[in-house]
Formats: C-alpha cells, sequence, structure tokens
C-alpha cells in the first residue's frame, strides 16, 4: 500500500458549491454519529497526542456535535458527506493508511473549499483536530491549561497553569 | 404617552449598574431602557462552539466597518473591532482588567500645564471603586500599593504564570514593581480562557445583569427596547428635556418617549454625537453644545509593543490564560505624567503556538514537538496616557449606520513632542526585553494607532460650563434632567483601562439619583 499518495475516487472529487451543505431539519443518525466518531479517534491515534483514550472526550465532543446539528446553521450535511468521503477513502486506501493520509498528506487547495474532500477537511477535520487539541490533545506537547480547555474552579487546590515560583530550580514544569 | 422615571439610552455597563441600582432601591421604578443594537444571546453553546472552532463570535457583526467610522488626521484612529453595538455594549467582548485610577490622574492639569482636571478627586471616587469592584467582583493582590484603598480586594488575584517568572525577573533588575492583574471575574470562573466569549458567564458582561433583571417579577415597571436607536432629544425649554425621539428599527415606527429623568449612555462616541445632532431653539449648536465641547478633546490609549525572541525554548512555554497576569505601574506615577505615564502588562498572547492549526497542515508530532521547543517569541505592552487636546475632535457625518446611528469622522493628531515621548516610554519596554537576554528584530518595537477602545474626553465633565459638557454630578450644565455616562465624561484618560472607574461613576451618579428621589418624596 502507498503511504505516501491518496487515492480518490469520484464521491472525493464531486464539485460542490463551497458554502456549508445545506441540511436544516436533517437528522443524524447513531450510525453515521459513530461513523464520525471513529474518526475523531483516529486523530489521537495518528498524532499520538492524547494519555489516555480519546472515549474521556466523548461527551464533549457528542455536545459539540449535537450544538452543530441541532441549531442553525446545521452541520449535519457536511457530517453526512464526510461519512461517505471517509467510506470512499477507507475502500481506496485501506483504513489505516486512509486516516493517516487525510490528515498527514492531502494538501486542500488553497481556497474555498469546492469538492466532497475539501469539504470534509474543512468542516469537519479541521474542526475536529480543534477540539481535539483544545480538550486534551494539547497536553501532549506542554502546558497544564489551553485556549478552550475547561481546566476547573479557579480556587481549585491543584495549579491550573504552570504558575510562576520565585525559585528558578522549581520553575521547570513543562510536563506536568 | 407613558411617563417613565427614567429613560436610560444604551445598555453598556454604565447604564445596566444605574438600572439595577434604581431598581433595588425602589423595584417599581419605572425605568425604559433603549438600545440601538440587537439581542445577542450570551453563554450559548452553539455560539461557543463556533468561537473554539472557527474563531468567531456572535457579535463580530456589530462592530464598526472602515466607512461608518473615517479616520481623517494625520495620526490614524482605529474605531474597526472595537465597539459592540448590541444589549450588554461592548462588555460582551471586554477583556475585564479592572484597575483603579490614581490619585493625580484627577489633576492632570494641575500638575503638568496639560490636558485637564477633574471636577472631583480620587478621594472621591474612593468608596465608589470599592463598591465597583464588589459589583464587578475584581480578584486582586490585596498587598499591591499603587493607589489608597479603604478595603482589600474582595477576591484574590490570579497568580503569575511561570512564563511571568521570564519577565519578572528582567522587572526586579531593573527597579520595576511587578504586580498581578486585577481582572474581574463575576461568576465562578473555570479558566477556560475563552473570555471574548465566556461560556459560563463568569467574566463580567452587562447583558447577564440585564437579563437577570428583566427576569426578576418584581421589577414590572423596567422595560428594555433593543434595536431602538435615539436619534434626538427635544427641549421644553432651555433647562428641561421633554422627551426623545427614537425609531423602532425592526418596524420602522417613530416614538417619542417621556421622562422625569434622562440618562445617557451610550458610550464615548455616540453620546457627544446625541447631543450634537439634538439642535432646537434653545441649543442652536446642539443640547449642552454652546461650548463647542462635544466630540473635542478625544483621546484613548497608544499601545506600546516590543516584541522578543529567544533562539529556543525547551520549557516549552505557551500562554496558558486568555489575559495577562502580570503588569507594572511603577512608570504609572506623578513624575511620569508629564511625558504620559504608562502601565506595563505582558502580552496575553505570547508566547504561543497554535498547535491545532499545525497538525490541519500536516506536520506530524515529531515535527510539532520540534517546533514547540525552537525559536520563541514574548512580548511587553503598554498603554501610555494621551492628553486632551481641543483640536482633536470627534464629528458626525452625514448617513447612518446599520443600527440607524449616525455615521462618524475622527480628527486625531499627534504632536512631535508627543511621538518623541511615546519613543521614550518605548525605550524602557526594549530594555526590559533585551534584559530577558532577548534580541529585538526590525519591526518588533512599535507604538501602534489608538482607537475606540478606551475613548475618553468626548464630552468631559468640568466645573463650569466652560470647562465641561457636564458638571461633577454627570448632570449636563445648565439642564436640570439630563445626565452623562460613559468613558466620554473623564477629563483624562490615565494609563489604565477606564471600565472600572466609569462603574464607580455610574455608582455614584445612581446615589445621587436615589436621593434626589428620596428628596422628593419628603
Ligand atoms: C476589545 C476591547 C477590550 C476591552 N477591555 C477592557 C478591559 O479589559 N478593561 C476595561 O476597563 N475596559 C475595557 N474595554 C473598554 C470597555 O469595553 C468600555 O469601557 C465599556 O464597555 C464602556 O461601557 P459603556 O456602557 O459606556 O458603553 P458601551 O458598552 O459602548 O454601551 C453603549 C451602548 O449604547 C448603545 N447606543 C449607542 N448610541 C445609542 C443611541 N443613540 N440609542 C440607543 N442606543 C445607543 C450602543 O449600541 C451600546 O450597546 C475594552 C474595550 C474593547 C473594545
Ligand atoms: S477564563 Fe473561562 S470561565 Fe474564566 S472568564 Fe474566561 S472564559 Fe469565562
Amino acid at each position: 500500500m502507498n503511504t505516501t499518495l491518496m487515492l480518490t475516487g469520484d464521491i472525493c472529487k464531486d464539485i460542490i458549491d463551497p458554502g456549508l451543505i445545506q441540511s436544516e431539519h436533517q437528522p443524524l443518525t447513531a450510525a453515521q454519529r459513530e461513523f464520525l466518531w471513529k474518526l475523531f479517534v483516529q486523530i489521537g491515534n495518528v498524532w499520538e497526542n492524547v494519555y489516555y483514550e480519546s472515549s474521556n472526550l466523548k461527551s464533549s465532543w457528542l455536545e459539540m456535535i449535537a450544538a452543530k446539528t441541532n441549531v442553525a446553521p446545521s452541520y449535519t450535511g457536511e457530517y453526512i458527506n464526510a461519512t461517505y468521503v471517509l467510506q470512499e477513502l477507507i475502500d481506496l486506501n485501506g483504513e489505516e493508511n486512509a486516516y493517516r493520509l487525510l490528515f498527514l498528506t492531502y494538501k486542500q487547495p488553497a481556497g474555498p473549499p469546492t469538492t466532497r474532500l475539501a469539504h470534509t477537511k474543512t468542516f469537519v477535520v479541521n474542526e475536529f483536530i480543534i477540539m481535539q487539541v483544545m480538550a486534551s490533545g494539547f497536553k501532549h506537547f506542554g502546558g497544564k491549561n489551553y485556549h478552550g480547555y475547561v481546566k476547573g474552579s479557579r480556587y481549585s487546590k491543584q495549579d491550573l497553569v504552570r504558575v510562576y515560583k520565585p525559585d528558578p530550580a522549581t520553575n521547570t514544569d513543562p510536563q506536568s | 404617552m407613558k411617563n417613565y422615571d427614567y429613560i436610560i439610552v444604551g445598555s453598556g455597563v454604565a447604564g445596566v449598574t444605574i438600572a439595577k441600582r434604581l431598581l433595588a432601591h425602589n423595584p417599581l421604578t419605572a425605568i425604559l431602557m433603549l438600545e440601538a443594537g440587537p439581542v445577542i444571546p450570551s453563554k450559548d453553546r452553539r455560539a461557543w462552539w463556533d468561537y473554539i472552532t472557527l474563531n468567531r463570535t456572535p457579535y463580530d457583526y456589530t462592530y464598526d466597518k472602515k466607512w461608518e467610522a473615517k479616520s481623517v488626521g494625520t495620526t490614524n484612529w482605529l474605531s474597526e473591532g472595537a465597539r459592540v453595538k448590541a444589549v450588554g455594549g461592548s462588555t460582551m467582548h471586554w477583556g475585564a482588567w479592572s484597575l483603579r485610577f490614581k490619585p493625580e490622574d484627577f489633576q492632570l492639569h494641575t500638575n503638568t500645564g496639560e490636558g485637564a482636571d477633574w471636577p472631583i478627586s480620587y478621594d472621591d471616587l474612593e468608596a465608589y471603586y470599592q463598591q465597583a469592584e464588589e459589583y464587578l467582583a475584581v480578584c486582586g493582590d490585596e498587598d499591591e500599593e499603587w493607589s489608597p484603598r479603604s478595603k482589600p480586594y474582595p477576591m484574590p488575584p490570579f497568580e503569575w504564570t511561570a512564563t511571568d517568572g521570564l519577565m519578572i525577573k528582567a522587572f526586579e533588575e531593573m527597579g520595576i514593581k511587578p504586580g498581578k492583574m486585577p481582572l474581574a471575574r463575576y461568576r465562578k470562573c473555570f479558566t477556560t480562557g475563552t473570555c471574548k466569549y465566556c461560556p459560563f458567564g463568569s467574566r463580567f458582561s452587562a447583558v447577564d445583569i440585564l437579563t437577570e433583571l428583566l427576569e426578576n417579577k418584581k421589577y414590572l415597571n423596567f422595560t428594555l427596547r433593543p434595536n431602538t436607536p435615539v436619534r434626538k432629544i427635544n427641549c421644553e425649554s432651555r433647562d428641561k428635556i421633554a422627551s426623545i425621539e427614537c425609531l423602532n428599527n425592526l418596524t420602522g415606527e417613530v416614538s417619542f418617549e417621556k421622562a422625569s429623568h434622562y440618562i445617557i449612555c451610550s458610550g464615548s462616541y455616540e453620546t457627544p454625537k446625541l447631543l450634537m445632532n439634538s439642535k432646537n431653539e434653545f441649543w442652536k449648536n446642539g443640547v449642552g453644545n454652546d461650548e463647542d465641547l462635544c466630540g473635542r478633546f478625544i483621546i484613548s490609549h497608544s499601545m506600546l509593543k516590543v516584541r522578543g525572541r529567544f533562539p529556543e525554548n525547551k520549557e516549552r512555554w505557551f500562554q496558558e490564560y486568555d489575559f495577562p497576569t502580570l503588569m507594572s505601574r511603577s512608570y504609572d506615577t506623578p513624575e511620569r505624567q508629564k511625558i504620559g505615564k504608562i502601565l506595563l502588562f505582558r502580552d496575553r498572547v505570547q508566547p504561543n503556538q497554535n498547535i491545532a492549526s499545525l497538525m490541519i497542515a500536516g506536520k506530524t508530532c515529531d515535527e510539532i514537538d520540534a517546533i514547540m521547543t525552537g525559536p520563541m517569541t514574548i512580548e511587553i505592552q503598554a498603554f501610555m496616557e494621551e492628553k486632551g487636546k481641543h483640536e482633536n475632535h470627534l464629528r458626525i457625518m452625514e448617513g447612518t449606520d446599520r443600527f440607524g446611528l449616525p455615521l462618524t469622522e475622527i480628527s486625531f493628531s499627534r504632536t512631535e513632542e508627543e511621538n518623541a515621548n511615546a519613543e521614550e516610554n518605548l525605550d524602557i519596554l526594549k530594555q526590559v526585553i533585551l534584559k530577558m537576554g532577548c534580541t529585538i528584530n526590525p519591526g518588533d518595537a512599535r507604538i501602534d494607532d489608538p482607537g475606540a477602545h478606551h475613548t475618553t474626553g468626548t464630552c468631559r465633565m468640568g466645573k463650569t460650563a466652560a470647562d465641561g459638557v457636564t458638571d461633577e454630578n454627570l448632570k449636563v450644565h445648565g439642564i436640570s434632567n439630563l445626565y452623562l455616562c460613559s468613558n466620554g465624561v473623564f477629563p483624562t484618560g490615565s494609563a489604565v483601562n477606564p471600565t472600572l472607574t466609569l462603574t464607580a461613576l455610574s455608582i455614584r451618579l445612581s446615589d445621587l439619583l436615589i436621593q434626589q428621589s428620596n428628596l422628593s418624596k419628603l
């Protein structure tokens, strides 16, 4: 299996309008949601940036999906589109490779997304990555807190960020 | 036509604070609050997720567009991206840094021969600062000694971060006293760092107070009308306001509303514009504007910035809060007034690497690790005090914006001397960065354009009508029932953010109105 070239088919290449795919009042099924969850989990697998299972993040992720599908403008059309695109990528590249190629190899053409594949990257993959990093993935790269991370009450006994300790010897605490 | 006790124009922190206190005193007080902008949901989960994933807030669209507020002076004045025109006003997106002015800020002219004096002193406001800090729930350091205070802060401060430590050392070596930034955190803060759109309503926002007032069943006579710009103030005699004219943007209906007292809390752009627009047989130049002071003496803060670069970042420092925790007022002293005082603070954004953007660009984990430990930038910034000059002004431009408010023109220029003073202050910032062992690349030390964020002076208070538009009690000179309450009434801007002082003035004004209403009942 080629690991540098991503094979794409008719669905990925299909030209569509760059705006959010219209889908008001359309429901997202449980099966579609689970399919997308697998995509989310693969972010942690490819970058190896979640310490425990991504499952810890599932309730947050579900909350985002609900907010993005239940309220206008609905992302349901984008999410359903992504399931078709991903299935085609998996069929052509194999399951493990498909995600890696989509995340690391695929270079989205500049400008607004005009193919089903570009829509998936813009509205689904990129937003899932942002959510994953802020919900936990940032910790792997250092730091205790991050823009969007609900660290907890500011009166918690735990340090909320890497705090200043006047003694320089104790002021180097990148990972804890 | 209903006759209200009070009409309040504008639903920002000033208007809402006054309404809250009047209602707390007498729940049946009849108040009509008119707001040009729309209602924008606060604490809305979808809006928060869109802010996280798209970096877009639900109030972005209310900001001034370039063509709605023109800068025509020799120093560019920025209006875009600053004023939120919506229910709650600009506290929808403020940083909530809450610092008191210092005693000398009330006596700028006496001390320097430039700018103006306030008709009140720091001591007159001290007790109101205290109340404002309690109301906004300011988290500050009880050991700080920047301004005299009769009581400690109501909440403990946010601690310095480890990254602050890099700068604290340089501060100490230069004899600069490091301080903890006082921040208003109204409810329990979960340190989420998305303060431009707080998902919990923790960072104080006037819209959340307003929601509580509207939901309170005791406040039967409190009415908020959004989407309703006030266009004109009408007089029945030279010293008395008869009504105001407003437009319902949604229906197109124009109405005239009456009250015993009119309180204009429409911010430092719109307050003078509303007065200037209200020309009549008694006030040919606009209500309260016989001396042509409305819109004049406009100032804000010059923002000074110096960025330093370290070749590597072994500790992987990045900014973990979305607000600054380190500041200093060592150059915010009476001795510095002549040249322009500065508030020093460490930038709230740097050092930073946008990890998600790197992943989106297809960088592998190892590549991102290398970037995180590679070159690092850190920045020190400062607000610099400006002095009001008669020739710097805000005027009405022909036409109206999307909210039915008149367009704005601002003419702002700095003198050679002011530019040199700014450079001298910038040198202090450069020294801090060099002391940290950083390099400063060309273009990394700069003086940004001033702008709408902290606009003051445009309808300043003064002892007499020749000195200011309002008296020391914020009542427009020569008119018995018209009050102004916005940053525009400040005769000086100091080196710190304005809203704590504005809130203290709002509390003081509401106490005065309550006293008056008690007296009238005797
Ligand atoms: C990005 C940013 C960050 C800031 N951060 C800080 C900070 O950290 N600390 C600090 O102290 N300050 C900060 N400020 C300043 C702070 O936001 C203002 O001082 C404060 O919000 C002013 O409140 P206000 O009630 O006077 O006016 P506003 O909040 O401007 O409210 C006035 C309201 O009146 C309405 N209005 C105007 N004209 C009319 C009319 N004719 N009829 C009806 N309604 C009208 C407007 O739509 C608006 O909603 C910041 C400002 C900006 C832009
Ligand atoms: S840090 Fe988070 S919880 Fe605290 S005020 Fe900012 S957004 Fe709200």
